[in-house]
């Protein structure tokens, strides 16, 4: 799983854009693309290549509220967007 | 992305030529009659209609797009649309400068084919010279900056080489390594017999591309594509027709996929005459085969049919003469025993028989 001091952003293949049928954010790369829910779009607005992936999860919990699961959440969706080779600066 | 149909990427064939003569391509090999390329202006009107409809990549394609010396002027077109632009291409013919130009306008991205990592292979199935040019072209992309994803078709000749591939994706520094085995429509069913590997071979193919995904995950995507020859159930061809890509061909046909003009008795429309969003909601070729009212059985009352959609409606067509009919590919299918006797048939062809190049497709 994505390291907690990850300080992770998009890597320039990919793009996100408003999807202007569905209002929603979408991520597009390479013949690909994903549709994201809000807190998807939400977390890669805060993907800036500065920010710490601990902090980009103190940033949701004070906006939202902190709940158990969010931290893993988080963790899921970038680990994710990092298999298909999506995300920067998260070496460790 | 789910929900009621809705094109999210458009095909741009902007051409039908090619310097490349590969033995497998799915261009059709006749088209109804000859009629001329779309040109930039209307190629302009169509990516326009195509953003407004919900298409958010593009993918110029063909033949070979580079042929097209306006390409550049659709790429910038496509951009200023905020299309995610992808270039389709054999690499043949391309300068450093002009790819340079290129990704300048907006290219987003490259997808260049390779038809092995060996010379003289590679050649016999492109029908032309072309690998140290293809080696020379992706060498320019990662300079350029633009994410490179290498596309190879894979057959009876190549399928064996699967580490090789992967270690040349490597060496080239590919985001993206597409080993799809081949569709067997177009040229590639008239080669057939020269083209279908062995089960035994396609097994071994899928454990080397399964090792080498896991050994690049997060650096390499590594997609491989099972032949659906071999696999006892058909394809999910184009995710659904009509459901969620739009293909415009070189003369302005708008289609479901590469070879939908080839069912014979199909209406399609053409860009220059009707606006995309009324084609793609209204016309006949689009409606024929969207959803799940035109299944017979054994597709009708199958559990896999919102899986698989009753697979290509081109191979049932091909092979079976029906459009309407099971993909012969599926095991259920009645007439499935013609794809057992195609494999059996390829087993036992020798692997150096003659090949029939492409050429650029003839009217009918």
């Amino acid at each position: 799983m994505i390291a907690l001091d990850a300080r992770p952003k998009l890597a320039p293949k990919a793009r996100l854009r408003v999807d202007q049928i569905s209002g929603k954010m979408l991520l597009v790369y390479p013949e690909r693309g994903l549709a994201l829910n809000e807190t998807g779009a939400e977390i890669l607005g805060l993907c800036d290549g500065e920010r710490r992936v601990s902090e980009i999860i103190d940033a949701l919990a004070t906006r939202h509220g902190s709940s158990s699961a969010l931290a893993d959440e988080v963790r899921e969706f970038l680990q994710k967007l990092a298999d298909r080779n999506l995300l920067r600066g998260i070496e460790p | 992305m789910s929900g009621a149909p809705r094109p999210y990427t458009l095909v741009a064939e902007l051409t039908y030529r090619c310097p490349l003569r590969c033995v497998y391509c799915s261009n059709p090999v006749h088209v109804e009659k000859r009629s001329a390329e779309l040109d930039t202006e209307t190629w302009r009107r169509v990516l326009g209609e195509a953003a407004a409809l919900g298409v958010v990549q593009v993918n110029f394609s063909g033949g070979e797009p580079l042929l097209r010396d306006d390409l550049e002027a659709l790429i910038a077109e496509a951009r200023a649309l905020e299309l995610y632009t992808s270039l389709i291409t054999s690499g043949v013919p391309l300068e450093r400068a002009r790819l340079a130009e290129l990704a300048k306008r907006g290219l987003d991205a490259l997808q260049l084919s390779f038809q092995d990592d060996r010379g003289p292979e590679a050649k016999r199935i492109a029908g032309v010279e072309a690998l140290a040019h293809k080696l020379e072209v992706a060498a320019w992309v990662r300079e350029l900056g633009l994410p490179l994803t290498m596309n190879v078709v894979l057959q009876r000749a190549n399928i064996e080489r699967v580490p090789e591939l992967v270690a040349l994706a490597e060496r080239l520094g590919a985001e993206r390594l597409e080993l799809a085995n081949t569709t067997y429509l177009g040229w590639a069913l008239t080669n057939r017999d020269q083209l279908v590997p062995s089960r035994a071979a396609i097994e071994r193919a899928r454990a080397a591309a399964r090792a080498a995904s896991e050994r690049l995950r997060g650096r390499m995507e590594i997609l491989f594509v099972l032949p659906d020859y071999h696999t006892d159930f058909p394809r999910r061809c184009m995710g659904g027709w009509a459901q969620s890509i739009l293909l415009v061909a070189p003369d302005g046909l708008a289609l479901p996929c590469h070879q939908a003009r080839t069912i014979a008795g199909l209406e399609f429309e053409n860009a220059r005459d009707r606006p995309l969003a009324e084609i793609w909601s209204d016309s006949p070729g689009f409606r024929a085969f969207r959803g799940e009212g035109w299944m017979q059985e054994p597709c009708r009352s199958c559990e896999r049919r919102s899986v698989d959609f009753g697979g290509c409606r081109c191979q049932a067509f091909h092979l079976l003469g029906d459009a309407a009919a099971t993909d012969p590919a599926c095991r259920l299918s009645p007439r499935h025993e013609l794809v057992v006797a195609a494999r059996e048939r390829a087993e036992r062809s020798p692997a150096s028989g003659e090949l029939i190049y492409r050429r650029a497709p003839t009217p009918r």
